[in-house]
């Protein structure tokens, strides 16, 4: 064990995430691990490893999560390279909670008459069965509303995220007539959002504090993404409706669950919401075959609408 | 044309100069001056609580993201056109009938995309970036064509109502002693380089030539453009390659409409008989027979064809439009800005004055009301279900801030239009007197 | 399974509007139950940290607590030398702490030991506490091929008087790391260690994706175990299919940001632009021309 110990504190530079266990085995193979984006903070705490050892770990990869220092709008726009992020939302599985859009809301401070994803009672034809389909933001390869925006404040990045700068936003709402999915909200009055959020500078990636007179919605929660960790919504719903991932690793997850996202959607014809726009979603849904629930609408205003 | 010529003999330049010439506002014009800048004040303290309160003053919501600013706006773009139709069409095509309407039709150009800019600057949530538009210009979006070609055009319609304008301010300087000291000033400024010599005169109708020619283009595009701003989104009732050409000939018919308008009220508040004839309202009248024919032929293409297909995301739409929630005020847009107006100017009797005044007003308030049509309903009828909104989202009718800041900005176009004849010849002098004189040569 | 999730969502649902009637009465409500729940973490064999999470128990609901602070002794209760630290929750009701160096004796004392967690009473928090006792382990991954199919291994030991003792009938993940989770590297979803700690499973996820050079990162995974807690332990193997990360994001094209716009686009739209004001700026001269001649006159 003690000749272990040296060979240990080497991982030390590149961090917690370093692959230690491999230490131990004489394989051989590639130990070396990209310590993500994080960047130490050049604070050292000391710890002390199971036997006991004492171990200096830069304060920025304590677990669980890691301290990340705040990104600048340049690298928000541009986005986090080599990911293509995708969700797959499993409508057999929505009964309507709404834990998803508590925690959104909740997330996001958003203005009590606000929600980001919305649940739509769905009937496609008059015989045909109703069902919950919760919208988020479809975060399009083909996005209509960064088209049309004058200024560049909603913007396409290079993981696929489409995302907003309210402190560019004129508030001219050409990207909410734009958008087919009606995802985007306004921010008509004053957001209410609380202190200190409200006086926190802006950032495209966790989309707080919101503005008045600006767009917002869902924004994928990148923020989420860089620490590793799922959009609130996904982790929140109790039925595990949402999945979350990197269409780069081909893979998706609830949490609990992780499917291989191409194998998801072929087995279970996963499809895009009008896909004959031409708007390429970023967002696939599994039809609302073999539910787990029966369809209960929840108040008058909740009748599925044949659409 | 009898009645023209009889005229012409019996009207020296001097005659022409006293009857043309600004006049101080009587007491009906103060009176309507008063109301217009009262009705400018109400809207300016409606806007001034939407810039404390935001636009939720408006009755506007996620849904009815746009109301009736941007039916407003559209308005006042379709308005301007006539500018071009009555100065550039009509002027190429030798139609020297036009001339008196000329100045009439400039000016209602140029306060309509006054207040066309301004009002687009209402709609905007955050006017104090507005200079975002220029610092992260992108040039893909239909809004910065928008802006582009409104402020192309606004230029060209300020040249072409400057331009013609040279000799008459030589005119009204002749004689300081007829003006107020302000007048005087204003005058000079504009135009005392003018002498009225061969070349000046040569450069000048050779620019109102180029301009002439340069405004029409710009003018389908302004309009074209603005069509855009809802054509090239997927919505129901907007998703259409018909929305160009339909939003011009819209805009042309209106144009004419407000023309009709301003001829009369110009004819009776400076007793322009002689010059506005009821000549000019029969030919101004067949004009915008024409032009309504040509609306309602786009009207028919815009409601027929996908009304004969009945889309799902259209079936709604089309229904609401024509025998639900909209089905009121969209067979006054139809009927009384169109079918009416056409119907009443098909005949002799129809085209007097007056007859023509009462057609014009009625194109010009069903027109607005088409606007109305073409931005509200759409936007309640969404692709997907209204979800997870207060009640208050699901439906549209503007607040009185909204009402307040579109009736102000009415007015202030209308104020622009009435301090410009204040101040200048509405109908151009000089053009008339030598149309005139050559006119009574060639006799 | 399906009526106990049924089952449980019945649950939810009745949960759902008490969860929102008790947070209205928080201020009310005297039952309130304070409750504080300890997680023992080790990854790659690295430092243990304790995840302690804060909760109120209103009625039926539990919801987290932010801002409680909780102290936490190793091994001795409440004995001022043993003060592993003390944390403040954030706003999931959650905080960490690793084993400060000072505890370096204390902790070499037992192969078992105890932490105990304490709040003091406050209005957002009772006065509470909760202990956790735990092995000292290790979890060792490695590979093997066995007749041209990729194994995975696993071996779990624990620490018994400075020497490792395997550890059977610990279920134990074998997985791929993804974003934000695990993906088998299997069918199965877990296995179960044997009397040598061992436990192993082939990897048959054929092209699946892994960075530019194709390596994964795998996992062995024990996940919140009585005895031993959490533990992860990861390794790079080169058994994916090379990455490939194309992105269209410098492109031009309508949706790119200004800058990047299509050149047609810009040729069209310029042209137009360049063309009007050409003819505008000409006309301005010709006035300025104009005013030039009657100075001349």
């Amino acid at each position: 064990m003690e000749n272990n110990v040296t060979s240990r504190r080497n991982f030390l530079a590149t961090g917690l995430a370093a692959a230690a266990g491999c230490a131990n085995c004489s394989c051989g193979k590639s130990h070396t691990h990209e310590a993500q984006d994080i960047q130490p903070t050049g604070e050292k705490v000391k710890l002390l490893s199971v036997d006991g050892e004492v171990i200096e770990v830069d304060r920025a990869f304590l677990k669980p999560v890691p301290d990340l220092p705040k990104v600048s709008n340049d690298i928000e726009r541009r986005g986090i390279e080599g990911k293509k992020f995708v969700m797959v939302i499993d409508l057999s599985r929505c009964k309507n909670v709404g834990a998803c859009k508590e925690a959104c809301n909740h997330a996001h401070s958003l203005h009590p008459d606000h929600n980001w994803i919305k649940i739509d009672a769905m009937q496609d034809a008059e015989e045909s069965a109703p069902y919950w389909q919760p919208t988020t933001c479809m975060h399009c390869d083909n996005p209509p509303c960064v088209k049309v925006c004058p200024v560049d404040a909603t913007f396409k990045r290079q993981d696929g995220i489409v995302l907003i700068d309210s402190d560019r936003c004129i508030g001219c709402r050409f990207c909410m007539a734009a958008c087919p999915y009606s995802t985007r909200v306004f921010n008509w009055g004053d957001p209410q959002v609380p202190e200190p959020l409200a006086s926190e500078p802006y950032s495209c990636e966790t989309s707080t504090p919101q503005k008045i007179g600006t767009v917002g919605k869902c924004d994928f929660c990148p923020d989420m993404a860089r620490k590793g960790e799922l959009p609130h919504c996904v982790s929140a719903c109790p039925n595990g409706v949402f999945f979350f991932g990197d269409m780069n690793e081909d893979s998706v997850t609830n949490g609990a669950e992780t499917f291989r996202f191409s194998e998801l959607v072929r087995d279970k014809a996963g499809y895009r919401l009008m896909e004959d726009l031409g708007t390429k979603p970023s967002v696939y849904y599994l039809p609302p075959v073999n539910r787990n629930f029966p369809f209960e609408p929840k108040s008058e205003n909740k009748e599925p609408t044949v659409t | 044309m009898d009645d023209t010529m009889s005229q012409v003999s019996t009207t020296s330049a001097d005659k022409i100069i006293a009857d043309l010439y600004p006049r101080k506002f009587g007491t009906a014009g103060r009176i309507w001056t008063l109301v217009l800048l009262v009705i400018c004040a109400i809207g300016a303290y409606a806007y001034y609580r939407q810039l404390r309160y935001g636009l939720e003053v408006t009755a506007m919501r996620d849904y009815a993201s746009w109301g009736i600013y941007i039916s407003n706006f559209v308005f006042f773009v379709a308005i301007s056109l006539v500018g071009s139709l009555i100065t550039a069409i009509l002027r190429l095509s030798n139609a020297r009938w036009s001339t008196p309407l000329t100045r009439i039709a400039e000016i209602i150009a140029v306060s309509a995309i006054v207040f066309a800019s301004i009002i687009i600057i209402v709609d905007m949530g955050r006017p104090e970036r507005f200079m975002n538009i220029f610092l992260h210009l992108r040039i893909q979006s239909p809004i910065i064509w928008d802006v582009v070609v409104i402020s192309t055009y606004f230029v060209i319609s300020l040249l072409l109502l400057y331009l013609p304008l040279l000799p008459d301010l030589q005119i009204l300087t002749t004689d300081p002693e007829k003006n107020s000291g302000f007048q005087n000033k204003l005058y000079r400024l504009l135009g005392s380089f003018w002498r009225g010599t061969q070349e000046q005169l040569r450069i000048c109708n050779r620019s109102i030539y180029i301009l002439c020619i340069t405004i029409i283009p710009v003018a389908f595009t302004i309009h074209t453009v603005t069509s855009w701003l809802f054509a090239t989104t997927f919505r129901p009732g907007w998703d259409s390659t018909n929305f160009g050409a339909y939003f011009i000939s819209g805009a042309f018919l209106v144009g004419g409409g407000a023309v009709l308008v301003a001829m009369y009220l110009f004819r009776r508040s400076y007793h322009l008989e002689n010059y506005i004839t009821t000549d000019l309202f029969d030919k101004m009248g067949k004009i915008v027979v024409m032009l309504a024919l040509l609306y309602l032929y786009f009207n028919v293409n815009e409601y027929l064809v996908p009304a004969f297909k009945m889309k799902k995301p259209e079936e709604i739409h089309l229904h609401e439009l024509f025998a639900g929630k909209y089905a009121l005020i969209f067979w006054f847009a139809i009927l009384v800005g169109m079918i009416f107006p056409l119907i009443m100017l098909l005949f002799r009797k129809g085209r007097e004055p007056f007859p023509a005044f009462v057609a014009g007003v009625m194109v010009v308030v069903g027109a607005w009301f088409k606007r109305y049509l073409i931005v509200t309903p759409t936007l309640l009828h969404p692709f997907l279900p209204i979800t997870d909104v207060p009640e208050s989202y699901r439906r549209y009718f503007p607040s009185w801030e909204e009402w307040a800041i579109t009736m102000g900005s009415l007015a202030g176009a209308l104020l622009i239009i009435t301090f410009f004849a204040r101040l200048f010849p509405i109908i151009p002098i000089y053009e008339t007197v030598t149309e005139r004189s050559e006119t009574h040569e060639n006799l | 399974m399906k009526t106990y999730r049924a089952l449980r969502n019945v649950l939810l649902l009745i949960c759902c509007p008490l969860l929102i009637a008790a947070q209205e009465n928080t201020a009310k409500k005297e039952e309130r139950q304070s409750l504080i729940y300890l997680r023992y973490y080790v990854i790659n064999n690295r430092v243990p940290y304790l995840q302690v999470q804060t909760k109120n128990k209103l009625g039926r609901a539990f919801l987290p607590q932010a801002n409680v602070s909780v102290k936490i002794y190793l091994n001795h209760d409440a004995d001022a030398e043993s003060l592993m630290g003390q944390v403040v929750t954030n706003e999931k009701g959650v905080a960490t702490l690793g084993l400060p160096a000072s505890l370096a004796g204390k902790w070499k004392e037992k192969s078992n030991p105890t932490f105990f967690a304490h709040t003091d009473s406050s209005a957002d928090f009772n006065a509470t506490q909760e202990e956790l006792s735990m092995i000292k382990s290790f979890l060792e991954v490695d590979t093997a091929n066995e007749g041209g199919a990729r194994i995975l291994k696993a071996r779990l030991f624990k620490y018994e008087n400075n020497s490792r003792v395997p550890m059977a009938e610990v279920d134990v993940r074998l997985a791929v790391k993804r974003l934000g989770g695990y993906l088998n590297i299997g069918e199965e979803e877990s296995y179960t260690t044997d009397s040598t700690g061992s436990a192993q499973g082939e990897f048959n996820r054929t092209d699946l994706p892994g960075d530019t050079l194709g390596n994964l990162d795998v996992v062995a995974l024990v996940d919140d175990n009585d005895e031993v807690g959490t533990l992860e332990t990861q390794m790079k193997v080169p058994w994916g299919a090379p990455g490939k990360f194309e992105s269209n994001f410098n492109d031009r094209s309508l949706y790119a940001t200004g800058n990047k716009a299509p050149l047609w686009l810009m040729v069209m739209a310029y042209g137009c632009i360049a063309g009007v004001w050409s003819v505008i700026i000409y006309l301005i001269t010709r006035i300025i021309k104009m005013k030039r001649m009657a100075r001349s006159i």
